[in-house]
């Protein structure tokens, strides 16, 4: 990607049970958190770029938003990829429409009450997909993303030879990260005996093997290098997009392919050629923890570590804020908040601003953010990096 | 066999008559006139080569176990509750395709990854015409 496009503003909204919001007020409040962030006026919004939520699906979403925001944008589209995956794909279909002068100062978007807008009696994330999905999955008990993700986490442990502990380790860490900063869904810190006396729901997975489910929004704010020049916004609180890979492989459990067939490691390998470094360059990682496994599975899928190995570099530490592969500072979607996926990308930001207080990683200037969504149906990698130079 | 646990959506152009077959007991799954391989789910076209020319084929029945789950909470609501705790899995079929489908039996927490299995079509609760295509663990 091009780094004549910047990102100037983030924005966050309080993450937990917000009763009474919508989608859209969610949203509206990330968004105007962003702006003020960026240092630019509300009327200066010309693109927007945002999610139709899950919970609560809606049409022209994007229209809804800069109805209700107040402002009529020149550039306007809703998206849905798949959990992180499309917030990424935003940032990039916001980057694109910059630089070919559709827009120049765009809002990307997502949120929504996924706690508390959920049909009575829901699990997890609502997800409604047709064909190989529902139709060939809920005739034999399967439904929502606990059960499938248990199916390829039973996979995934057979395969590599992770124990439970090395899955506790990664509840832990992402539970004790959590913990130094404000906005969260969770309370208390968690130990190993907590994680071992958690329930198991669907072997093999656990209560705390599982991501939450937050009301929240995130927003971003993109434009030209030019135009940060001209707004005055100093070098190091820009971050620059250096690449972004994705790809699908299937939509639904019912269609899983093997799990070395999954995409992840072409993915990064794209990634990594296209902004010319590799995974020892990195800084700090953010990365797609619906699961426990997901973060071990993932790590090992980067070349972080061999199969098998990265439990044992969460119960070293490595993967602490003053470790050698920081992971997820925020705590993540296990210990933060889970409504998409977003915050990985707020939290990369935020560290490479140097913004982070209380869980800042020692001079982080390059970030990777490795997303997922579905049942690990897409993956997408993408690097930042602080814009200084 | 006991009895089943399930849930049927309304089919659709593509899948009303695999899940018609499966009531009469028998496993379909759509074999590509031209390039000559299988997949599963139904559609009106190959996957594989775009091809659209399908014929659904009854399969062997026989499949090694990909992977499973053993359910121990009912999803949305109570409705599998008296199913609990059920084991999920993906069959691997002869036929080179994989299959989600359960695993049934007294013996069914027994399953591995690798086990051998074989088809066994099972009455489903309060659905006297319906028939699920699960699969018991072979001795
Ligand atoms: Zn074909």
């Amino acid at each position: 990607m091009t780094d004549d496009i910047v990102i100037i503003g983030v924005g966050e909204t309080q993450f937990g049970k917000l009763n009474g919001h919508g989608a859209t007020q969610l949203q509206a409040w990330a968004a105007l958190d962003a702006i003020r962030d960026a240092g630019i006026a509300l009327q200066d919004v010309d693109g927007l770029i945002n999610q139709n939520p899950y919970s609560t699906s809606q049409s022209m979403f994007a229209l809804t938003l800069s109805e209700y925001l107040g402002i009529t944008p020149t550039y306007a589209s809703a998206a849905d990829v798949g959990g992180s995956v499309t917030v990424m794909s935003m940032l990039q279909q916001a980057a694109w429409a910059i630089q070919a002068g559709h827009c120049r100062h765009c809002l990307v978007l997502q949120g929504e009450n996924m706690a508390t807008a959920r049909p009575p009696n829901s699990q997890g994330h609502v997800f409604h997909t047709e064909q190989g999905g529902d139709e060939f999955k809920k005739p034999f008990g399967v439904q929502g993303a606990l059960i499938p993700y248990a199916m390829v986490a039973r996979r995934y442990r057979d395969e590599s030879g992770a124990s439970d502990d090395d899955c506790g380790a990664v509840a832990v860490q992402m539970r004790t990260n959590a913990m130094r900063l404000t906005n969260r869904q969770t309370r208390e810190p968690i130990s190993m005996d907590d994680y071992r006396a958690s329930p198991v729901l669907a072997d093999p997975l656990r209560r705390l093997d599982c991501s939450l489910v937050s009301d929240g929004g995130i927003a971003f704010v993109l434009t030209t290098r030019a135009e940060a020049d001209r707004l005055g916004v100093p070098r190091e609180r820009r971050v620059v997009m250096r690449s972004f890979a994705m790809q699908a492989t299937h939509c639904s459990i019912a269609s899983q392919p093997d799990l070395s067939a999954l995409s992840l490691p072409r993915v990064a390998k794209r990634a990594f050629e296209a902004a010319g470094v590799g995974i020892a360059d990195m800084d700090v990682l953010l990365v797609h923890d619906a699961f426990t496994f997901s973060v071990l599975l993932q790590l090992e899928a980067l070349g972080v570590c061999a199969r098998g190995e990265a439990g044992a570099l969460f119960a070293r530490g490595d993967a602490d804020i003053s470790g050698r592969f920081p992971v997820n500072p925020h705590g993540g979607l296990l210990s933060q908040a889970h409504f998409g996926g977003g915050v990985h990308g707020i939290e990369a930001v935020r560290q490479l601003r140097g913004d982070a207080s209380g869980r800042q990683v020692a001079n982080a200037r390059r970030a990777l953010w490795c997303g997922n969504g579905g049942i690990f149906s897409v993956f997408g990698v993408m690097v930042l990096e602080r814009g200084e130079a | 066999m006991k009895p089943v646990i399930s849930l049927f959506d309304n089919p659709t152009l593509d899948t009303k008559a695999f899940w018609d077959h499966c009531d009469r007991g028998e496993l379909r799954i759509n074999h590509c006139d031209a390039c000559q391989r299988n997949s599963h789910f139904p559609r009106q076209h190959c996957p594989h080569c775009g091809n659209r020319a399908v014929t659904p084929r009854a399969v062997s029945g026989k499949g090694v176990v990909y992977t499973f789950a053993h359910v121990r909470f009912s999803p949305f609501g109570t409705h599998w509750k008296s199913d609990l705790p059920y084991c999920v899995a993906h069959i691997d079929l002869e036929e080179g395709v994989r299959f989600m489908s359960r695993i049934v039996g007294d013996d069914r927490e027994q399953v591995r990854i690798g086990s051998k299995v074989s088809l066994v079509f099972v009455d489903v609760q309060g659905e006297e015409k319906r028939r699920l295509p699960c699969f018991q663990l072979l001795a």
